[in-house]
C-alpha cells in the first residue's frame, strides 16, 4: 500500500514538467507553421506556381507553298518531340527493370495467395519495362539509331535536366511512349515539312530547319509569311510533367499563309527528270535548267543538277543545294549572239536583210584573233546564227555603237540583279562601255568578256517570245502582269526569233526539234575560263530557246557544264531542250504552230501503209 | 432510461471507456479520414477501408478498456517473450519487403515490431511495478536491457524509426519511475555521443542520407530532398487559411509523395492552411492531456508508469511526423497517429488508448471487493 503512495508526488513533479516540455515542443512546431505558412508563404507559392504552372509554346502551322495550280509542293504535318528528364527516365527505367526480375524470378518459384497480389504488380511493372524498351527500339529505328544507342546517350546525358529522346517523331510513338506514364517524360508539338517533289524541287524549295525556320530557298525568302507566329498558353502541370488544364491564352497562334508559287510541278518534275539523266549520261559537271513564261515573266520550272532532296537533309553537301541557275555566273558564248543581232537591228545599224563576209574565217583585231569553224563565206543573219560564226558576230558588234550596245544590254538585265526573289542571285557580269576596246566590243558580240546567270540569259531572252517587253521576273504566281518596258522593237523581237529558227531546222541545234511546234534558239559552247585561262577542252554547253516560234510564249534555258562526251551545246543541252519544251508546250495548253508538219508525217505513214497495202 | 435497457455488463464497459477521450479522439478520425478522402483524390474506395479500420481500431479499444491493470500486468512478460522470439524469427525466416526485413508470414503477415511497440513499456513498467521507487541504479540497468534487445533486434531489420520510437516508450517509463535528474542529464551527453557515432559508424547508407538531406534539402531537389522540398512548398503555399479542402495543387497534381500515408499532414497544411494546423494540434494537445491525466488516475504503479508512456509515446509519433513532413527532422517512417492511412498502426493506437483508459482506478468495483 505504501508503494503505491510513495511515487504519486514525485509523478506530479514529473507530470508538470513533462507538460512543459510537451507544450515547449508543440511550440515549436507552431512557430514551424507561423515560418512555413506566414512568413515564408509567399516564397512556397511561387515555388509552387514554378512547378505546376509553365508557359508552353503552341507552335504556329507553317504555311504550304503551292505551285500555280494549287498542288502542294510543300507541307506541314503535326510531329511530337519527346523529351525527358535523364536521370528521372533512367531511375524509372531502373525501377521497372527490378520489378520485370523480380516478376521472373516469381514465375518460377510462384507461393502463397496473399503474393498474387504483389505478383500482379510486379507484373505489371514488368510489361511496362518490356513497353518501354519496345518504344526505345522503335525510337531508335525512326532516328536510325542502332538499338541500345539511345540509352547510351541517356547515360551521356544524366547529369542534364533536359534531353531529347527524339524529334519529329510520328504521333503514334509518341503516344505509345506517354502512355506509359514514366516520371519526366513528356511531348510537345511540333511540324514537320515534307516536300512531295522530293529533290526535283528542292533548290526552289529550300528547306527549314529542325527548328521549322526556312533556312534556303523560298523557305527562307518567305519566311516571315510561311512562319505565322507561335502563340503561348499557360498551362498547369502535374508532378509527371503532363498538362492537366489549359489556364489562359497569352498569345493566340496565327497560323502562316500559303505561298503560291509560279512554279508548275510536273513541269519542274519532267525538267528535273530530263536534266539529270541528260548530267548522268554525258558525265557532266552539273547542269541548270530553267523553264520561262515570256508573256508573264513567270518562272515555270527552274531545276539544278545535283540538287538534294530536302526530305531528308542527312548526307548534305554545299555542293548540293547551290541554285546554280541563280547563283552562279559564266560567260554565255554564242548563246549571246541573238542579242547582239536584235542590238544592232534596235539601232538600225543593220537591217534584217544584211549579208555579213565572215571570209577568211577569222578576224585579228591587233593580238587577239577571232575564228570561225570554218570560212563560212558571206552569209545572211540567219546562217549567221545556223553557223555560229563568230567573226559575224564580231563585226556586227564593231558596227555598234559601244553605248548602244551596252544599254541594250542592260536593258535586257545584264549585269543587273534579276530580282526573282530567291536568295543569293547572282547579277553577272558587265562592265561599262566606256572601258570597252575593240577587243572587248568583238568579243562581247560573241558572249565572252562578260557573264550572267542562266536565269539572266533566260531572262534576256523573254523579249523575243512577248514583242519586245521585258516582263519582270517572278516565282511567284503572277495575277495581274506589271506594265513592262519594251527594250526592243515587236519587229526586232520577230525577226530575230525567225533567224533563231534556222539555228534548229538547219543550223548547230537541230536536236532543239519538238514534234508540232516552230521551235528559234541558239546553241552555246563556251571555254571555260579558269585560272586566268580559256581551256579548250572545257565547255559550258547550253542551249536556249523560244516556242512556239510564230506566236512565242515559252523560254526554255538548259546549261550543262563539262560534258565529258557530245561537249557541244547542240549536242549536250539541245536535246533536253527539246523535251522539256514539248512537255511544257502541252502541259500550259499552247497550242501547236506546226501541223501541215504533223499532217505531212501521218500521210507519210498512211502512204506507207498504203503501199504496204499495195 | 435507455441505460436500463441495457444489460448491466455493457453499461459498466461503457462507463470505464473515458467519454473526453473518446470524444476528441473520434473528431480527430473524422478530420483524417476527409483528409485521406482528398488526399487520395477523392477516391471512396480508400476511405473505406480506413474506416474499417477505424472500426477495428474501435472495437479494439473497447475490448482493451475492459481490462484491468493487474490482469494486463500477467501478460506483460508473456506480450514481451513472444514479441522477442517473432523479432529473431522475422531475421531468420522474414519477408523482404521495399528492402527491410519486416514480416513474417503465420496464415496473414505480421509485423511483429508493432507488438513490441505495446510490449516493451508494459514490460518495463512490470518490471518496475514490484520494485521500490525510485529506482536503484541496478533496477535501472536491468531495464534498460530490457528495452535495447528488442530495440537492436529491430534496428537490424532495418526499421530505425521504429526502433528508435520504441525505446522512447521504454526510456518514458524509466522517467516515470523516477529517475534522477542528474542521470537524466548524464544520459542526454551520453546520447548526444553516442548518436555522433552512430552517425559515422553504425548507419546504413539510407539512414545517414536522410539525415544529410535534413541538413541540406535544397542540395538534392530530383532525388532525396524531393519529399522534404514538396512538402514544405504544400504546407507553405497554403498560407494562413489554406486552399480549402480538395484544393490542394501540390498535392492534387502529384507532386506530394506518399500523401496518403506519412505525408498527410502537408494535404492537410496545403488545404486548410494554419488555422487548420493550430485545430488539429490542438486536438492532439487535447488527447495527450488527457491520456496523461489518465494516466495520474491509475490503479497502481503499472498503470500509472504504462499510461503515462503511452500518452507520452503518441506525442513523439507527431512530434517526429509533424516535424518530418514540416522539415525540422529527418524523414523516418511514421505516419501522423490516427490520420495517416494504414491499419496496422490504427489498430495498435487504438489498443494504446483502450489500454490507457482501462487502467483508471475503478471506484464502484474496487469498493465492491473491499
Amino acid at each position: 500500500m505504501s508503494r503505491r503512495k510513495l511515487p504519486s508526488p514525485l509523478f506530479q513533479g514529473r507530470r508538470r514538467f513533462l507538460m512543459l516540455g510537451l507544450v515547449g515542443l508543440m511550440g515549436v512546431l507552431m512557430l514551424r507553421g507561423v515560418w512555413l505558412e506566414v512568413f515564408e508563404q509567399e516564397k512556397l507559392q511561387q515555388r509552387a506556381d514554378a512547378l505546376q504552372n509553365r508557359v508552353v509554346t503552341i507552335p504556329a502551322y507553317r504555311g504550304m507553298i503551292l505551285d500555280r495550280n494549287g498542288d502542294p509542293l510543300a507541307v506541314s504535318s503535326p510531329v511530337e518531340n519527346l523529351s525527358c528528364n535523364p536521370s528521372q527516365l533512367l531511375n524509372a527505367r531502373q525501377n521497372l527493370r527490378d520489378e520485370y526480375d523480380i516478376a521472373r524470378q516469381m514465375g518460377e518459384v510462384g507461393e502463397a495467395q496473399d503474393k498474387a497480389q504483389a505478383k500482379q504488380n510486379s507484373e505489371l511493372a514488368a510489361l511496362k519495362f518490356v513497353k518501354l524498351e519496345n518504344s526505345f527500339r522503335k525510337i531508335e529505328e525512326i532516328l536510325e539509331l542502332n538499338p541500345g544507342e539511345l540509352l547510351e546517350r541517356l547515360e551521356q546525358a544524366r547529369d542534364k535536366s533536359f534531353f531529347y529522346l527524339g524529334r519529329q517523331l510520328p504521333p503514334e510513338a509518341v503516344q505509345q511512349v506517354m502512355e506509359l506514364d514514366l516520371e519526366g517524360v513528356e511531348s510537345s508539338q511540333s511540324y514537320r515539312r515534307f516536300y512531295p517533289l522530293g529533290e526535283a524541287a528542292g533548290h526552289i524549295l529550300g528547306m527549314t530547319s529542325i527548328d521549322g525556320h526556312g533556312i534556303e530557298g523560298i523557305e527562307k525568302a518567305q519566311q516571315s509569311l510561311l512562319a505565322g507566329k507561335d502563340g503561348k498558353k499557360r498551362v498547369v502541370l502535374d508532378a509527371k510533367r503532363r498538362i492537366i488544364e489549359n489556364v489562359e491564352s497569352i498569345e493566340d497562334m496565327i497560323p502562316g499563309q500559303s505561298v503560291q508559287l509560279s512554279i508548275d510541278r510536273r513541269i519542274q518534275f519532267i525538267a528535273y527528270r530530263e536534266l539529270k539523266t541528260q548530267v548522268a549520261k554525258l558525265n557532266a559537271k552539273s547542269g541548270s535548267l530553267v523553264v520561262l513564261d515570256a508573256q508573264t515573266g513567270e518562272i515555270l520550272a527552274m531545276v539544278n543538277s545535283p540538287s538534294f532532296n530536302p526530305n531528308n537533309r542527312k548526307e548534305l553537301s554545299p555542293q548540293q543545294y547551290r541554285n546554280r541557275a541563280v547563283t552562279d555566273k559564266s560567260e554565255p558564248g554564242s548563246t549571246l549572239k541573238p542579242l547582239t543581232l536584235a542590238a544592232a537591228l534596235e539601232s538600225k545599224v543593220i537591217n534584217p536583210n544584211v549579208s555579213i563576209d565572215t571570209s577568211p574565217g577569222h578576224l585579228n583585231l591587233g593580238k587577239y584573233i577571232v575564228r570561225d569553224k570554218g570560212n563560212y563565206g558571206i552569209i545572211s543573219l540567219p546562217t549567221l546564227l545556223a553557223k555560229s560564226s563568230n567573226v559575224g558576230a564580231s563585226r556586227v558588234a564593231l558596227m555598234l555603237n559601244p553605248r548602244d550596245h551596252w544599254m541594250f544590254l542592260s536593258r535586257l538585265g545584264l549585269g543587273d540583279y534579276p530580282n526573282s526573289g530567291f536568295p543569293g542571285e547572282s547579277p553577272g557580269q558587265l562592265s561599262n562601255y566606256a572601258s570597252w576596246g575593240k577587243i572587248d566590243r568583238a568579243s562581247h558580240g560573241y558572249g565572252y568578256g562578260l557573264s550572267t546567270s542562266l536565269l539572266q540569259l533566260a531572262h534576256a531572252y523573254a523579249p523575243f517570245a512577248a514583242e519586245g517587253k521585258l516582263v519582270p521576273l517572278s516565282i511567284y504566281k503572277v495575277n495581274k502582269v506589271p506594265p513592262s518596258p519594251n527594250v526592243m522593237s515587236a519587229k526586232t523581237a520577230k525577226d530575230v526569233v525567225k533567224m533563231m529558227e534556222s539555228v534548229v531546222t538547219e543550223g548547230t541545234g537541230k536536236r532543239a526539234m519538238v514534234d508540232g511546234y516552230h521551235v528559234a534558239g541558239k546553241t552555246g559552247t563556251a571555254f571555260k575560263f579558269i585560272n586566268g585561262k580559256y581551256q579548250n577542252d572545257r565547255y559550258m554547253t547550253s542551249f536556249i530557246g523560244v516556242a512556239p516560234a510564230s506566236r512565242p510564249r515559252l523560254v526554255v534555258a538548259v546549261q550543262i557544264d563539262e560534258p565529258k562526251v557530245n561537249d557541244s551545246g547542240g549536242l549536250a543541252a539541245a536535246p533536253v531542250f527539246s523535251k522539256v519544251m514539248a512537255e511544257a508546250l502541252r502541259l500550259m495548253d499552247i497550242p501547236p504552230d506546226n501541223v501541215p508538219h504533223l499532217k505531212q508525217a501521218n500521210e507519210k505513214q498512211d502512204q506507207i501503209k498504203q503501199g504496204g497495202a499495195t | 432510461m435507455i441505460t436500463s435497457l441495457l444489460p448491466s455488463s455493457w453499461i459498466r464497459a461503457f462507463q470505464r471507456i473515458d467519454l473526453v477521450l473518446l470524444a476528441v479522439l473520434s473528431l480527430l478520425i473524422f478530420l483524417g479520414l476527409i483528409t485521406l478522402y482528398s488526399a487520395v483524390d477523392t477516391e471512396m474506395a480508400v476511405v473505406y477501408r480506413q474506416a474499417i479500420n477505424f472500426v477495428l481500431g474501435l472495437l479494439s479499444l473497447l475490448v482493451f478498456s475492459q481490462i484491468q491493470s493487474k490482469t494486463l500486468k500477467q501478460f506483460a512478460i508473456w506480450l514481451y517473450g513472444i514479441g522477442i522470439i517473432l523479432l529473431i524469427l522475422v531475421l531468420l525466416f522474414g519477408e523482404i519487403k521495399k528492402g527491410a526485413q519486416r514480416w513474417l508470414y503465420v496464415g496473414i503477415d505480421v509485423q511483429p515490431a508493432e507488438i513490441m511497440k505495446l510490449a516493451v513499456p508494459m514490460m518495463v513498467a512490470y518490471f518496475f511495478a514490484n520494485k521500490n521507487l525510485p529506482p536503484r541504479l541496478l533496477d535501472i540497468g536491468i531495464a534498460l536491457v530490457l528495452i535495447v534487445v528488442p530495440v537492436l533486434l529491430i534496428m537490424k531489420q532495418p526499421d530505425l524509426g521504429t526502433s528508435l520510437l520504441i525505446a522512447v516508450s521504454g526510456l518514458f517509463v524509466i522517467y516515470f519511475a523516477g529517475i534522477s535528474w542528474w542521470l537524466i542529464a548524464g544520459a542526454i551527453v551520453l546520447v548526444a555521443v553516442g548518436a555522433r557515432l552512430m552517425f559515422e559508424y553504425g548507419m546504413h547508407d539510407y539512414q545517414r542520407q536522410r539525415i544529410m538531406t535534413l541538413l541540406d534539402p535544397e542540395a538534392d531537389l530530383q532525388g532525396a530532398g524531393y519529399h522534404i522540398h514538396q512538402s514544405k512548398i504544400a504546407i507553405g503555399s497554403g498560407g494562413f487559411y489554406g486552399k480549402d479542402w480538395l484544393n490542394g495543387d501540390q498535392s492534387h497534381l502529384d507532386f506530394l509523395p506518399e500523401r496518403h500515408t506519412d505525408f498527410i499532414f502537408a494535404v492537410f497544411g496545403e488545404e486548410f492552411g494554419f488555422v487548420g494546423n493550430l485545430i488539429l494540434l490542438g486536438l492532439y494537445i487535447i488527447i495527450i492531456w488527457r491520456g496523461l491525466y489518465l494516466a495520474t488516475q491509475g490503479e497502481d504503479t503499472f498503470a500509472r508508469l504504462l499510461a503515462g508512456s503511452l500518452s507520452l509515446t503518441f506525442f513523439i509519433y507527431l512530434l517526429v511526423n509533424t516535424g518530418m513532413v514540416s522539415g525540422i527532422l529527418p524523414v523516418v517512417g511514421v505516419p501522423l497517429p490516427l490520420v495517416s492511412f494504414g491499419g496496422t498502426s490504427i489498430v495498435t493506437l487504438m489498443i494504446a488508448f483502450g489500454i490507457i483508459m482501462g487502467m483508471k482506478k475503478r471506484k464502484r468495483i474496487y469498493q465492491a471487493e473491499d
